[in-house]
Parts: structure tokens; sequence; C-alpha cells
């Protein structure tokens, strides 16, 4: 028996009708979680007893009326990527460098969503150290694909990807320094918040970069993922990129449509090197956009084609530093890919470091005035192929696979450089089954109206009423 | 920009990480794929002697939030 696939606010209706549901569903997603989430390689912990013993306390407290059940998030279900804290619980990143570790604290986001009632079930697999596109992981788990277990989930979000997508919860929390929410999402068939830089608090997340890291969740559908970076979205005081902003309501417009907005059409980077039947797909949707009453125009986003190569390298000098004392105590310790990933970033000068920081704000600049200020958001691939099988995309077992991999983040890095908000949507199916997708790329703080964007299309498309076709429900 | 300095700096670092027992042709590639980087990275244009620029993005995104909440 498998999850039912509902929304945060249908659960939460069924909820609101009877608090002691609360329980059954936090066993349900326990069991789906010990079953399911163990055949997908998804789950390295599930938090049974402190789950159970959370949802009898929002129950009672729920029917003695003593709680505050104003939001909707109170008694749904989560579990999140293995990067996020919670005191006492095991926190290992993905890696062996960090078995046995037990996290110190908990994270700011998570603090967040238990501060709205949700119940945390577990963590979820990552790649290792969260740096990585496929999802490979030799220590933790590679994760398969809920739609064709053949598939890679994505990365490094790779377990959140497969369990929302498998409906066993209806959001995870991931993290993302050049892509890590949007490719999984994109391979799962999943919406993927990535929020403007320094909107999310990042206390108690395990950095991989911290200039470059932010967080974000995954959902199954526009209006949960609006529901939780509402609840997330918060000034940290324990992360210096932390940014002030009052978030409007994220819900308010969402379902206002896209009449009268502007959507761009990259003319430069994002469609290079793209096959042929992605950019078709990305061109029916811009076409869509069209037919329900937006602008769409071509538009040059200036200095990108620098991001990718400056992303790179920020991660690889900042990752390096990070675990620069494991490397030399315990390098065996490292999975070979991370440990040769990571070493990358020594042999980066230090000049190079400055400049990929120091020419960050200018690119940003540049991007603001001469493309969102003509549109309001740009839409691009995510992956620039077909999604991959696990085979073809291990690059221990098939050096081929390097180069192909390498370009895996070819439109996502960009994003993160500059720190703009991005969000991935689902648009269909491709000839192998696996899901479609676009990525919505706007202007810092402009997340209500991307979702606004992305809702529209949404609509239009209802990618999850297809749920058949997953894989592992029709087992 | 590979000069002699740098060179010099790359056998150190070669030396370092082999003390502890990783493999050179694996140090050599992960060199080789950071002089890539950097050459790919370029110059940019955002005029590196100037110490603003190091602050620079978050100061504007403090401006851009402090504008788009009003």
């Amino acid at each position: 028996m498998t999850a039912p696939l509902k929304t945060i606010e249908e659960l939460r209706v069924d909820i609101a009708t009877d608090p002691a549901s609360i329980v059954e569903l936090t066993s349900q997603v326990l069991s789906d979680l010990d079953s399911l989430g163990r055949q997908l390689n998804a789950v390295v912990h599930i938090a049974k007893n402190d789950a159970i013993a959370r949802a009898e306390g929002l129950r009672d407290t729920a029917i003695r009326d003593e709680a505050d059940r104003s939001s909707t998030l109170f008694g749904i279900p989560v579990a999140h990527k293995e990067l996020y804290m919670r005191v006492g619980w095991p926190c290992e990143g993905g890696s062996k460098t960090l078995a046995g570790h037990h996290a110190p604290r908990t994270a700011f986001a998570v603090d967040r969503l238990d501060r709205q009632g949700t119940v945390d079930c577990g963590r979820l697999t990552s790649v290792e150290l969260a740096l990585g596109t496929t999802g490979h992981n030799a220590y933790a788990g590679t994760p398969t694909n809920p739609w064709n277990p053949q598939y890679i989930c994505g990365g490094s979000s790779s377990g959140s990807g497969a369990v929302v997508a498998a409906g066993i919860v209806p959001v995870s929390l991931g993290s993302d320094t050049g892509g890590s929410v949007r490719l999984p999402a994109a391979a799962c068939g999943l919406v993927g918040i990535k929020p403007t830089h320094g909107l999310v608090g990042r206390s108690g997340v395990i950095a991989l970069s911290p200039t470059l890291d932010t967080v974000g969740p995954l959902t199954r559908s526009v209006r949960d993922g609006a529901i939780v970076l509402q609840a997330i979205a918060a000034v940290d005081d324990e992360d210096s990129s932390s940014v002030p902003f009052d978030l409007p309501d994220l819900l308010h417009n969402l379902e206002d449509g896209i009449a009268g907005l502007r959507i761009g059409w990259p003319s430069n980077h994002f469609f290079e090197n793209t096959e042929g039947s992605v950019a078709d797909g990305i061109d029916e949707v811009f076409r869509l956009m069209g037919r329900l009453g937006a602008e769409c125009v071509d538009v040059e986003v200036p200095g990108i084609e620098i991001a990718n190569a400056m992303t790179m390298l920020i991660i690889a000098v900042e990752g390096a530093t990070l675990h620069e004392r494991t490397i030399l105590e315990n390098h065996s310790a490292f999975g070979e890919q991370t440990l040769a990933r990571l070493l990358v970033g020594f042999f980066i000068p230090a000049r190079d470091y400055y400049n990929a920081l120091a020419n960050r704000a200018s690119v940003a600049k540049r991007v603001l005035a001469e493309t969102f200020e003509r549109v309001d958001t740009v839409i691009t691939p995510v992956w620039p192929y077909p999604l991959p099988t696990i085979e073809e995309s291990d690059v221990g077992a098939n050096p081929e696979a390097a180069k192909m991999l390498l370009r895996s983040g070819h439109n996502t890095r960009p994003v993160n450089y500059l720190g703009f908000p991005a969000v991935n949507l689902p648009t269909g199916f491709d000839a192998n089954g696996l899901p479609t997708s676009v990525q919505l790329i706007g202007a810092p703080y402009t997340e209500a109206k991307l979702l606004r964007i992305a809702r529209a299309l949404e609509r239009e498309l209802n990618f999850w009423s297809t749920r058949p076709r997953l894989s592992v429900l029709a087992k | 920009m590979v000069d002699e300095t740098d060179n010099e700096h790359e056998a150190l670092l070669i030396s370092k990480f082999a003390a502890v027992g990783i493999a050179s042709e694996t140090l050599a590639d992960a060199a080789d794929v950071a002089k890539r980087l950097c050459t790919q990275s370029g110059p940019g244009d955002g005029g590196t002697l100037d110490p603003r620029h190091y602050i620079d993005h978050q100061h504007l995104f403090l401006k851009l939030a402090r504008k788009t909440s009003i």
C-alpha cells in the first residue's frame, strides 16, 4: 500500500476533518519510507519513534483544541535531504567521511517547518557532500527514478526527488549549489524551487560552497511549493548571506494567469549544445505561453557564458577548503569522483577565485539591466539532453560519461552565480517515458511572479494527471 | 595564465597530497581541470582592483530587497 499522492492542501483537509488521522498518515509514511523508499535506495534514516511521538503530540493538542492549527502545514509529514541537521539524528551528508556522525543542532529551515506543525519522518539520500548531478553514491546508495528504475533521479538531492515523486511525502527540502534542487526535480517530474540567494536561511545544512549554496523545496505541485517556500523564507541570524525581505503572500496572485507578462527566450548560452528534442519541448511551452496571453520575445543574457565556469571554480575552491583536513587525514574515505572534484579546488590560484567573486555583482547587474528590464522570466531547459540511465551516466564504470555530465549543469549553474531565483516545472514526457521540464529564471525576489507563471502552465499541462505511468505505483 | 610561481605552487601541492597517498595521476588530472576552469572563466569585467566588488553582490541584494519590498 503506497501513499495517496495527495497535495498538502488535500492532506490538510483530511487532518482538519479528523485530527487523529495525523498519526495514521505518519504511520503510512514511515511504512512507505521503509518499503518503497528503501526499494528506491532513497532513504538513509527513518525516525520512527520521533515521528510517531510528534504526530501523537500534534493530534492530542488538536483534539484538546490547544494547538495553533492555522498553518496549512499542520500535521503534514515531511522528509529531507540528509544534509539537513536535526539534533541527535544521524547526519552523514552521503559521505563515509562522516560515518556515525550525529547532528549537533537543528537546521534553520527544518525549525521553521517544525513551527508550522510538520512531522519530520527521516532523511533522504544525497550525492556525497552534494557534489554531483546524477545521484550516484557508492556509499549511501544510488536512488532509482520512480518513473523507470533504470534511470537516474538527478542530484544532488536525489533521494528527495525519488521520495516525493513516488508519493511518499508531499515535500522534501533539498539544497542547490549548481542545480541540485532543479536537476532532480526535472528528472523526477517535480516542482523544484531555487530561491533568491539569501531568502532562505541555510544554517544547520551541511555546506558545499557558502557563496553559492541555497536551500529550497521539491514538491509535486506549484501550490505546495509556494506554501513551503512561504514557511521557510525568513532571516537567519546565523547565516551571513541572509537578507531581510518581506515575502508577499505567494498564494494571493498564484491563479492570476500570465496575460501581459513578458517571457524571454534566451538567444545565447542556454540552448547551446541542447539536444533537439529538448529544445523542441521548450519551444512548445514557449508557444503555449503566447497563447495564454504572454508577450514572448527573444532576449540576451549578457555575461552568462563565463558564469558557468565561475560557478564550478567557486564550488571547487570552497569545497576543497571545507574538506581539506579530512582529505589530508582520511582521503580514502571519499568516493573516487568526490575526491577528484574536491582536489581541483587546491590548484586554482587565489587570483582566479577572487576574480570569480569580484565579477559576480557586475554580471548580475548587467543581467538585471539588459535582460530583466525587458522580461519577467527567461525560459530554458534544465537537463540539456534526455535523461540518461544510471549505467550510461556512471563515470566510474564509463569514463566517456564525464563529458556528458560536465554539460548537465550547463543551464542551472549560472543561476547560482547570479544568485537569482529559478523554478523547475514538469511539462510532459520524453520518448523514454521520463519527465520533461522547463526552468523559469527570474530577477531577485520575484518568486511570487515565477510561481504564478509556473502555476498557469501547470493548469494547462496537468502533468500529475498522468501518474499511473509512475512505474513504482503500477506494481 | 600560468607562470613560474604557479608551476612551483602546483609541484608543492602535488607533493603535499601525494605524501598522504593520493595518486599522482589523480592530482595531475585535478591540476589540469583547474587550469581549464581558470581559462574558461576568463578575466571578467568587474574591475577586481576595486575593493567594493568583493562585497558588492551582497550589497546589491540588500538594495534589491528593500526596493522590491516597497
